[in-house]
């Protein structure tokens, strides 16, 4: 399969249901004043969050620094791993964007994370292990790890009502399947290979409850003459379903829909600085959220993305991105179309 | 084979040696303007950073910001093993430290290790050569030219990687009239780590 490089494309992406969408710039504000949280108001010049330069920094300044993955609890807080930072920090919704309104401080970095029972799980990329934590608490306190090691916990997926827990090991070219209530190693999917239902440098992952399915985003062959970049799917049983390729090069976190009647698969691609929604049976790009961040300005405007590494599709169709190297997360409004 | 057909023959060969003489020509023109006139970086397709077809600039870069090319692979969440961050320095890039293509020779006619420039602007604004052919001591490497050897050749040039701009700051300052010793020799990423922004924890 010939090397597929992204191609841009303009169109915009509106939800079916919703109507005169607007972006929304995000948030997390400068933080100068805290513990936990003390919230700024949304900048919509978006500042960096944390303060570069040769003077030494604040000791534990609870800003985003290099956000990568995100999840979401039923309440509708975020869990935002922070791998500069060494900790994942809880995000709640106020006046203008989020607030930073709680933080576990980690000594290594972290990678995946998810929050599934009232747990937070998280990924350490160096112990390689899948950590497992009570978030409810004043201090938050680590219950149990997962079984079996993970050497790259890139991202975490879980089916709460299946009770699975499915972490990717971006380095072992596999998906490990955990039971959510103990941890306990079940079964792996795929592995490292070149045959196509192999994964090769995958980064990120989702599931598809309904359907039982794992989407796993992939790199592809990095050596020029193998697969280009695609996102492949699995059945929970570790079957090999179909190979989404399209129009994008680097792609990493995703979320899918179903909600606007054509299946989509939301996939940040961290090279094209966009967030891509492909049409899940045909790969086809129906529309983008966020423009590439070009380095004209100072600092990435409102909705440009630098190195977009995570996407998280919120209640009422919103869309949170983490915009990593912007040092913040980015949130387009239902559908998400820029004006 | 008719005539009518036949005809076309000479003229697709025609244009089938042009092509091909004008890719050679593109391809020499390519590497008479990389920094070196060795291979290119080998771990390192062409298609990493370069999309043919609608990149931005002069090089095609598939990212207008450099450092975003590199980090896709290098950052947090990337696929390689080699994790990176920028230099907490102010608004420091890849770029101030690195070349992309290869490994270059420095100005004593070695060549420095890790794609690292053979001269960085240090913080007086000032081009400064730089000498990093060894990851010292803790790698079980020499400790001449590594990371900072306090101009252990005695050439009076301060050329380590790191000296270049910790010569002017008030952190392990590596001057004539700072000699400043701290771990010279020594592999600085060993606790500055470069996945941390070369801070300590």
């Amino acid at each position: 399969m010939p090397r597929r490089m992204f191609r841009r494309r303009p169109k915009r992406w509106v939800a079916p249901c919703v109507t005169g969408a607007l972006a929304v710039v995000v948030l997390v504000a400068s933080c100068s004043d805290l513990p936990l949280g003390a919230v700024d108001e949304a900048a919509p010049t978006s500042a960096p969050l944390a303060k570069k330069g040769g003077s030494k920094p604040a000791k534990t300044p609870p800003a985003l620094l290099s956000p990568v993955r995100i999840a979401a609890d039923a309440a509708g807080s975020l869990f935002v791993s922070d791998f500069l930072a060494q900790a994942v920090f809880k995000l709640e919704r106020a006046a203008a964007g989020f607030d930073i309104t709680g933080a576990l401080n980690l000594s290594e970095q972290p990678l995946g994370v998810a929050w599934a029972a009232g747990r937070l799980f998280v990924g350490n990329a160096v112990s390689g292990s899948v950590d497992v934590y009570d978030f409810g608490r004043k201090k938050p306190r680590r219950l149990y790890s997962l079984a079996a090691p993970v050497s790259d916990p890139t991202d975490i997926a879980t089916d709460d009502g299946r009770g699975l827990v499915f972490v990717l090991d971006g380095r072992a070219g596999r998906v490990r399947v955990f039971t959510l209530t103990d941890g306990a190693h079940l079964y792996d999917i795929s592995g490292p290979g070149e045959n196509p239902s192999a994964l090769q440098n995958p980064t990120g992952l989702t599931v598809d409850v309904a359907r039982q399915q794992v989407l796993v985003s992939d790199y592809g062959s990095l050596d020029g003459g193998g697969e280009g970049p695609a996102v492949k799917v699995f059945g929970y049983d570790g079957a090999f379903a179909t190979s989404i390729a399209g129009e994008f090069s680097r792609p990493q976190g995703l979320a899918i829909s179903d909600s606007g009647g054509t299946p989509v698969v939301l996939l940040a691609d961290a090279m094209a600085g966009v967030v891509l929604v492909l049409d899940r049976a045909t790969g086809e790009t129906l529309g983008t959220l966020g423009t590439q961040f070009e380095g004209d300005t100072e600092a990435p405007a409102p909705g440009e993305l630098w190195l977009p590494l995570d996407v998280l599709l919120a209640e009422g169709g919103e869309v949170i991105v983490t915009n990593n190297r912007a040092q913040r997360i980015e949130s387009f409004d239902a559908g998400g179309s820029l004006p | 084979m008719t005539w009518y057909r036949m005809k076309w023959v000479p003229a697709i060969v025609a244009v089938g040696a042009a092509f091909l003489l004008g890719v050679g020509a593109v391809t020499d023109s390519l590497q008479s303007r990389t920094a070196s006139s060795v291979a290119l970086n080998p771990n390192h397709d062409c298609a990493y950073c370069h999309n043919l077809h609608g990149g931005s600039s002069m090089q095609l870069l598939a990212n207008p910001v450099v450092e975003a090319l590199c980090l896709t692979c290098h950052g947090p969440s990337g696929t390689s093993v080699l994790k990176v961050a920028n230099h907490v320095y102010d608004n420091s890039t890849c770029t101030d430290c690195h070349v992309s293509h290869s490994n270059v020779r420095n100005w004593l006619g070695g060549t420095n290790l890790k794609l690292v420039r053979d001269s960085v602007i240090g913080q007086e604004g000032n081009s400064r050569p730089v000498v990093f052919e060894s990851r010292g001591t803790n790698e079980a490497e020499p400790t001449l030219h590594s990371f900072c050897d306090g101009d252990e050749d005695g050439n009076g040039v301060w050329d380590g990687v790191c000296d270049t701009c910790h010569s002017d700051v008030g952190r392990h300052t590596y001057t004539e009239s700072n000699k400043h010793g701290h771990q010279q020799g020594a592999t600085c990423t060993r606790c500055h780590e470069h996945v941390l922004q070369f801070k300590t924890e």
